[in-house]
């Protein structure tokens, strides 16, 4: 939000000018939070709920998914979208058993990541370890950073 | 037709214990089943070594406790987070008296076994009624 006054107004000086961009700089901050929190909540009921971290090299994808089988996980990308599918099985344990507890859910799940840096997408490669899925996802040449020399005369 | 899988927030205790490690502690999903020989736990425990894991039995009170090493190395830095790491911590009072020479547990990608046995005398026994 922007409010432009249009008529200086009486005493409206250097300290007010400071008040001011105390003021724009909160509503910053302010927006700045709520940015963050509509994007932490993007993923909203979408299982695998994903972290994506970066180097200077890759992208990783990482979610948590216990108790699955590496065959049982499909991973695609495609350009900057990657997905990924599959099912979560709950074995049923045989009928003599009662229950006690029963919280761990199975069923299929799709998502897919719109990424932010350019990937090379036929250079994807996917570990899963301890109930982990980790995507690493190679940056493209151009998506590297590049160190800038600074020349002096 | 299977059901599709729901994203269900991570559960954040605040442990009643203090803690030795920063950072955020959560309750790890469970499923605990029982026939006539033993108690079986099974705990969604992503991302936890074999190492890491204790598991403690005192006084009919179990106890799970794991801490979990960052997946990520240390030159990696946030591009989007939805979700945190941290300790797993969890306790059952047991009813049942559990034979503990005989626990058995196994961790696999994730996912804890517990087998529980339960001792001679807790096991139901058919008792044949005498007619005299």
């Amino acid at each position: 939000m922007i409010v432009r006054r249009m008529v200086p107004s009486e005493g409206a000086g250097v300290r007010n000018s400071g008040e001011l961009n105390e003021l724009r700089r909160q509503m910053q901050s302010l927006m700045g939070g709520m940015e963050a929190a509509f994007l932490s909540s993007s993923g909203a009921g979408v299982f695998p709920e994903v972290n994506v971290t970066q180097d200077e090299n890759n992208l990783y994808v990482r979610a948590e998914l216990p108790g699955m089988k590496a065959n049982e996980l499909q991973v695609t990308a495609v350009k900057n979208r990657l997905s990924l599918s599959g099912t979560r099985q709950i074995l049923s344990e045989d009928e003599t058993v009662s229950y006690h507890r029963r919280e761990r859910a199975g069923g299929y799940f799709s998502r897919s990541v719109v990424l932010p840096i350019d990937f090379q997408a036929d250079k994807v490669a996917a570990d899963y370890v301890d109930g982990i899925l980790t995507v690493t996802l190679p940056r493209t040449p151009e998506a590297k950073p590049k160190q800038i020399q600074v020349k002096t005369f | 037709m299977e059901k599709q899988l729901q994203r269900s927030e991570k559960q954040e205790v605040t442990s009643s214990a203090e803690q030795t490690r920063t950072g955020p502690v959560f309750t790890p999903a469970v499923d605990i089943f029982e026939n006539e020989s033993a108690l079986t736990v099974l705990a969604d425990l992503p991302g936890v070594k074999p190492k890491n894991l204790k598991i403690d039995l005192r006084e009919n009170i179990l106890t799970l406790t794991a801490l979990v090493d960052s997946p990520q190395g240390e030159k990696e830095t946030d591009v989007f987070r939805e979700y945190e790491c941290g300790t797993f911590f969890r306790q059952f009072t047991l009813a049942e008296t559990i034979d503990q020479a005989k626990i058995e547990a196994e961790l696999h990608d994730g996912v804890l076994r517990l087998q529980l046995p339960k001792t001679e005398a807790a096991r139901p026994r058919q008792i044949a009624v005498k007619a005299s």
